[in-house]
């Protein structure tokens, strides 16, 4: 029994180990929203604040209807298409998020810096799932690193409020 | 680079306290109750105190915030430099950085910086009116006046969208905006040309507690000279 305990330890702190070095787990969102095939739109069509406010915004139904009448395809559910016909908010839950105590503009980004969208949130075009997780996680050095490159301002309180 | 400054004109200050409720509105300071005011943990940015000054006969209420010192005691003695002096001379505090220590709110001689004690509480009804630009601080980390520095950060962006140099009426804190009476002006002290940095030559100017060394960038003018 003795001889025993301690292997088994061993296995539990690996496998601990193990889970706690995998991914996060995907969000799920409630349509398999695919950027690719909407890859002719404009950004800024969808996510309205991209260019002029602080918060680019996801899409909710009255978008997605303007474009189209039915339902676009199998990969959404009669169910799930009738509550967007219905004009029901889309329960999609935003993955890109800064914390409460930092001050972010997309404004500021795109329109004024001129800054692609891809250069923060990698080729969004390009994507046939749904963003599970950030493309890129924006962690204070991704922020920094970028603004010490393009002289922006490195101040702890232009970013923190 | 600028260096922001606030005159307060006591002559012109009837006392009325819209700037108090300007400052709480605008920052999302946590309501306190009367019971936390009297055990001494009340939440406010700016405050009337009542200060005798010289030659007046009665105590004047002078309207009390951070000082903004350009030599600030509370950023010496901060352990994580959660609150330093920023280059345009505001004094700020980063609250993931604070530990909650209060190192600061005992060394600032004015008693103006305030500690969370609990996690503010928001009745639902106020919600809607948080400032969406202020953060809510959580329990355990010290805040104080900041001169609204995200009206500054809001101001650069605008005058750049309209692809201008920020002018002084673009940055304007809450509680100068507010005051019925003007007598709140805000500006860049650097700027020889301003308004503050006039002001502020006038000989009526007086920085409160002026003899410890801390250097405020708040400047009051005296009454009834
Ligand atoms: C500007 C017009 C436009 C808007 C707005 C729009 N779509 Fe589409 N969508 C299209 C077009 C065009 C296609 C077909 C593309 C193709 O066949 O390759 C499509 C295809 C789809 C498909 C099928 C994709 C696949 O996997 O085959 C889904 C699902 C879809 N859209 C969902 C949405 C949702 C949800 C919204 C709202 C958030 C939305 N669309 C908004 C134009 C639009
Ligand atoms: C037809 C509408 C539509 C268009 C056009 C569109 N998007 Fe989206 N976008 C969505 C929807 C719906 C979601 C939420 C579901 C998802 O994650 O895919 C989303 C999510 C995102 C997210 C993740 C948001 C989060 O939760 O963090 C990013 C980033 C993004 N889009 C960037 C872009 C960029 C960049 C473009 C232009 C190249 C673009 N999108 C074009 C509809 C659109
Ligand atoms: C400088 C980096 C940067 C650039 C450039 C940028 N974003 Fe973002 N984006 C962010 C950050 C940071 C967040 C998280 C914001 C938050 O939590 O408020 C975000 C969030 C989002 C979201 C989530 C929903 C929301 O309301 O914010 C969408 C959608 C999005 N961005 C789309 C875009 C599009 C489209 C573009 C190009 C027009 C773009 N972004 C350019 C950094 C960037
Ligand atoms: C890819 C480059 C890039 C990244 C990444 C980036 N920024 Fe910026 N940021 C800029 C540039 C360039 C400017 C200056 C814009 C201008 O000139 O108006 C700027 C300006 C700002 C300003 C205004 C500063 C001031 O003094 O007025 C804030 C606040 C800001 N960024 C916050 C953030 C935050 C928070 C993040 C991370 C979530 C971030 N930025 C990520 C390039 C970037
Ligand atoms: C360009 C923008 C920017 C600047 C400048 C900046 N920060 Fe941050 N900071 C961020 C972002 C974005 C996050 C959130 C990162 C995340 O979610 O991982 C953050 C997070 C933090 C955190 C919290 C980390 C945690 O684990 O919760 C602390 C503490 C912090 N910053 C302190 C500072 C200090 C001190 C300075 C000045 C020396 C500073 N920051 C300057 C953008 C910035």
């Amino acid at each position: 029994m003795r001889r025993l305990v301690p292997p088994v330890l061993v296995a539990l702190a690996v496998a601990g180990l193990w889970i706690l070095a995998l991914p996060a787990a995907p969000v799920d969102q409630p349509i398999a929203f695919n950027h690719a095939r909407h890859a002719a739109v404009a950004c800024a069509v969808c996510h309205r604040g991209a260019e002029t406010a602080a918060r680019a915004g996801i899409p909710q139904s009255n978008v997605c209807t303007r474009c189209h009448a039915t339902a676009p395809d199998r990969s959404v559910s009669a169910r799930a298409w009738s509550d967007v016909a219905a004009g029901r908010p889309i329960a999609w839950r935003q993955v890109t998020q800064v914390p409460e105590h930092v001050m972010f503009s997309h404004r500021r980004h795109t329109s004024l810096a001129q800054l692609a969208c891809a250069s923060c949130h990698g080729d969004a075009a390009a994507r046939v799932t749904p963003f599970g997780a950030p493309a890129t996680r924006i962690a204070m050095t991704t922020c920094l690193s970028c603004h010490t490159r393009e002289g922006a301002s490195e101040d702890c309180a232009a970013c923190h409020r | 680079m600028a260096r922001w400054g606030l005159v307060i004109d006591l002559d012109r200050c009837t006392g009325c306290q819209a700037c108090v409720v300007a400052c709480k509105h605008e920052n999302n300071v946590p309501f306190s109750t009367p019971e936390t005011a009297r055990g001494g943990r009340l939440m406010t940015w700016l405050q009337l105190v009542a200060a005798d000054l010289p030659g007046r006969p009665t105590a004047s209420a002078l309207p009390l915030m951070c000082q903004q010192c350009d030599r600030p005691p509370c950023t010496d003695v901060c352990p994580t430099s959660a609150t330093y002096l920023n280059p345009e001379g505001i004094v700020a505090q980063i609250y993931p950085r604070c530990i909650g220590c209060r190192y600061c709110t005992n060394a600032c001689p004015y008693a103006v910086k305030v500690f969370n004690w609990t996690a503010p509480d928001w009745p639902d009804a106020m919600a809607p009116m948080r400032n969406p630009d202020v953060s809510l601080r959580p329990k355990g980390v010290v805040e104080t006046c900041t001169f609204c520095h995200h009206r500054l950060i809001a101001a650069r962006e605008r005058a750049r969208a309209a692809g201008r140099e920020i002018a002084p009426d673009d940055y304007v804190p809450a509680c100068v905006a507010t005051c019925p009476a003007e007598a709140m002006v805000f500006g860049d002290l650097s700027d020889p040309h301003s308004e503050v940095a006039a002001l502020a030559g006038s000989p009526r100017a007086f920085r409160w507690m002026e003899e410890l060394g801390t250097q405020p960038k708040v400047i009051y003018l005296r009454e009834g000279e």
